[in-house]
């Protein structure tokens, strides 16, 4: 039986040495001391050498105090570092890896965001505190930000790319291909979500810190057509994008289809108003409605007279045009969500 | 040993150290005369004799010059000084990571500085005019001497390091002056450390673009806000003409358009008639910007002032070439994206597309009067293959696309007839784009 989990109630504090942390381990660091046996209220001798990003700093520079784990349980749940973390708390590298497989494994399973979410945190915590910058680490922290994509998780997956952006930086450094292999891949997510949260600055921050050869690969090109396409209004390319996108990228862009869709719907309004009536069938290809009935559930919520068959849309008898209840949910992503988070 | 025994060719040591006495009896003198751009001038080395500046030079290089400023110099003005020319000699030295060493030591004394003069300007009676009837912000140039240095070896640290740390922390540092400056106090504003806010924020803003930082610069706009600053056209007309010009940068990449267009232009119009390079920085951001809102420049411009790649976009627009056009935007795609201006050049595309609709339309007109506001998208469609771009020929939806878009930012006056027509206006089929406003996406 492999999973570290103690018992899902409280207590459960084995006879022998070492803790077992609880699911949803939400209680203060300063609680769980008084459980260890032989610990004192005090916090640890010297100063608290965790610095801002979580990392334990060791002396100055020399790798020889390179903090290593000696916890074997595979699972734990993230807890906010106050004070230095003791070896036994902490999973070391060969540890991680099998927590890493498990991971993998629930989620194909089907596990929860919430759970997941919660166990990659301390994953990577545990890497940030021994100072494991290596392809495992970029792994780590690439698959929890698809994960992030997918269930559009935007502050998560800002965070995780923040941290990628330095290793991607550090594997360049050292020259170590294998950690920057999916390097276009996140860039192009990271301009994506800047043109979904409308932060047009950082848009052109971002390109211009781009090398012109990043701009030419696939992907980060794939990116800032869409990007061109959305803020030129060009409804089409922007459609034929979308129906092309690979998942997580499409994912991505189902934030801003709704935004999309409803000026587009204005356009339209405004370009084929004097025909007395128009085909559905055009209105589904413009708005990137696949299906009929979807699109005429759309138009009807926005206040567009339809045939009494749905076949025909009558420009001529629309008067008000009001927003979708999707346009609303998608709008809530939009210049919001940042949280500068640790790991 | 002040000199740290450094071989030092024609001068032997004891001359060294007069004249560095002597170098710095000058800075006292004119700090007692209040004469600030004079201090300001002998820090930076204008004028000062090569023998003088080579003995200061290496006075700086060994430190020793700090305790020769203390001794020589009364108050603040000691300590600042020497980590002045301790910083300017490292950097001239090209040993940058110790320029910004001294630089951090700088930037404290500065404060002491500042703070010492601004209680004894606060504690003085402001009923009677000052002795020496300079007023009480008369030291603000040697304040930006200062921050200039910081700047600089910031610069040569990073260049070394190869990262951009130092200038992280040096906008830190520079911006801690910037709030000193901004203080509560009781002289009047335009004699007030408040007339160094300008050129304080102009440095923080050369930082931030230099190593793409460009978020804080919106904080730093709002410095302005504070009512009892002055406004930006009653500082000196460089800084002021600087401000508004990454002020107008700025705008440009929040696509504030018509705030950029002001800020760019009124920095253009009170820019030196001799600074040349500055007037083609400015035009570089301004161009685009007037390219959008439809107004072409005059050839006349160009002939003064050339940039070819206005030029060929400005062509392609006019006689909409969409292939000009996208060619242009592809072979200037570096250059655009690192001044910023890519989604503007970006943005004419729809100039392009209207012109040669406009010309379809014309074609049009000229082989059948009758019918000639009725414009057949094949037409339009052929228009583009001659044009030798790629166009679907299944169905019209991009081109109706593009059309529709131009219909919205009001640039045709008409309808689309799906798969067949446009029918334009018998009025003003094609209204005057700067009589429009343009929509925002």
């Amino acid at each position: 039986h492999v999973s570290g989990m103690s018992s899902r109630g409280r207590g459960g504090r084995r006879g022998r040495g070492g803790r077992r942390w609880r699911s949803r381990n939400r209680h203060s660091s300063s609680k769980d001391k008084t459980w260890r046996r032989g610990a004192t209220s005090r916090p640890s001798h010297g100063e608290t050498r965790v610095d801002s990003k979580g990392r334990v700093a060791g002396e100055a520079g020399s790798a020889s105090s390179q903090f290593v784990g000696t916890m074997q349980e595979l699972e734990k749940s993230y807890f906010r570092l106050t004070r230095k973390p003791k070896p036994s708390e902490v999973r070391p590298l060969a540890v991680l890896q099998k927590t890493f497989e498990l991971l993998r494994r629930k989620r194909a399973e089907g596990a929860g965001y919430e759970y997941l979410s919660d166990q990659y945190k301390s994953l990577r915590q545990d890497l940030m505190i021994q100072d494991i910058k290596s392809p495992f680490t970029v792994l780590v922290y690439e698959t929890f930000a698809r994960i992030a994509i997918e269930i559009t998780d935007l502050s998560e997956f800002n965070q995780c790319q923040a941290r990628l952006k330095e290793l991607y930086a550090e594997g360049r450094d050292r020259r170590e291909p294998e950690m920057v292999k999916n390097y276009h891949e996140f860039l192009s997510y990271r301009l994506l979500y800047l043109l979904v949260t409308s932060r047009s600055m950082e848009m052109m921050e971002f390109l211009r810190s781009l090398a012109p050869k990043d701009r030419k690969d696939k992907q980060v090109r794939f990116a800032m057509d869409v990007m061109i396409a959305v803020t030129q209004g060009h409804y089409h390319a922007f459609n034929r994008l979308y129906n092309g996108a690979t998942p997580l990228v499409g994912s991505v862009l189902k934030i801003i289809l709704p935004r999309v869709r409803y000026r587009t719907l204005a356009k339209g309004i405004k370009a084929f108003r004097p025909m007395r009536t128009t085909k559905i069938e055009m209105w589904m290809r413009i708005l990137n409605f696949p299906k009929q009935d979807e699109c005429a559930a759309y138009l009807a919520e926005c206040g567009v007279s339809l045939s009494k068959d749905h076949k025909e849309v009558l420009l001529n008898q629309t008067k008000n045009v009001k927003r979708p209840k999707e346009l609303a949910q998608a709008n809530k992503h939009n210049g919001g969500g940042v949280v500068h988070g640790l790991f | 040993r002040l000199l740290g025994g450094l071989r030092l060719s024609g001068l032997n040591r004891v001359s060294m150290s007069q004249a560095v006495g002597g170098f710095l009896s000058k800075v006292q003198q004119h700090i007692g005369r209040e004469n600030g751009r004079q201090v300001a001038k002998l820090l930076e080395m204008v004028g000062v004799p090569s023998g003088v500046k080579q003995a200061i030079r290496a006075a700086g290089r060994s430190k020793g010059v700090v305790n020769m400023a203390k001794r020589q110099l009364r108050g603040p003005w000691g300590p600042f000084v020497g980590s002045y020319l301790v910083s300017a000699s490292m950097l001239d030295a090209n040993r940058g990571i110790e320029a910004a060493e001294a630089a951090k030591d700088l930037q404290k004394f500065t404060i002491k500085l500042m703070d010492t003069l601004l209680s004894a300007a606060n504690n003085a009676d402001w009923d009677a005019p000052r002795p020496g009837g300079k007023p009480a912000n008369w030291y603000l140039p040697v304040v930006n001497s200062a921050v200039l240095q910081l700047r600089l070896s910031a610069y040569a640290a990073d260049d070394e390091k190869g990262n951009t740390d130092e200038q992280r922390e040096m906008l830190r540092l520079i911006r801690e002056l910037l709030v000193c400056c901004i203080r509560k106090q009781k002289a009047p504003p335009k004699q007030s450390l408040k007339m160094g806010v300008v050129f304080i924020v102009n440095h923080i803003f050369k930082i931030c673009f230099r190593i793409n930082l460009l978020r804080m610069t919106h904080d730093l706009q709002r410095t302005f806000a504070d009512p009892s600053i002055p406004k930006i056209e009653e500082f000196p007309k460089s800084q002021a003409v600087t401000y508004k010009y990454f002020r107008g940068r700025i705008q440009l990449m929040d696509e504030k358009y018509s705030e950029a267009e002001k800020d760019l232009e009124w920095a253009f119009q009170h820019c030196h008639k001799g600074a040349r390079k500055n007037k083609m920085r400015i035009l570089q951001y301004l161009i685009p910007i007037k390219l959008l809102r439809s107004k072409k420049p005059k050839p006349r411009l160009f002939q003064k002032y050339p940039f070819p790649q206005f030029e060929v976009i400005m062509k392609a627009v006019q006689s909409g070439d969409l292939k000009m056009y996208n060619d242009a935007l592809m072979h200037y795609e570096d250059l655009f994206v690192q001044q910023g201006v890519f989604l503007v050049m970006e943005k004419l595309k729809k100039f392009v597309f209207r012109n040669l609709i406009k010309k379809v339309y014309l074609t049009n007109a000229s082989i059948s009067d009758a019918t000639k506001w009725q414009i057949p998208l094949l037409y339009i469609r052929f228009a583009l293959k001659i044009c030798r771009v790629e166009v679907d020929e299944d169905n019209f939806d991009e081109i109706e696309c593009m059309v529709a878009n131009l219909i919205y930012d009001k640039l045709i006056r008409g309808y689309i007839a799906h798969e067949r027509y446009l029918v334009v206006s018998k009025k003003i089929p094609f209204p005057d784009p700067n009589a429009a406003p343009t929509q925002q996406q």
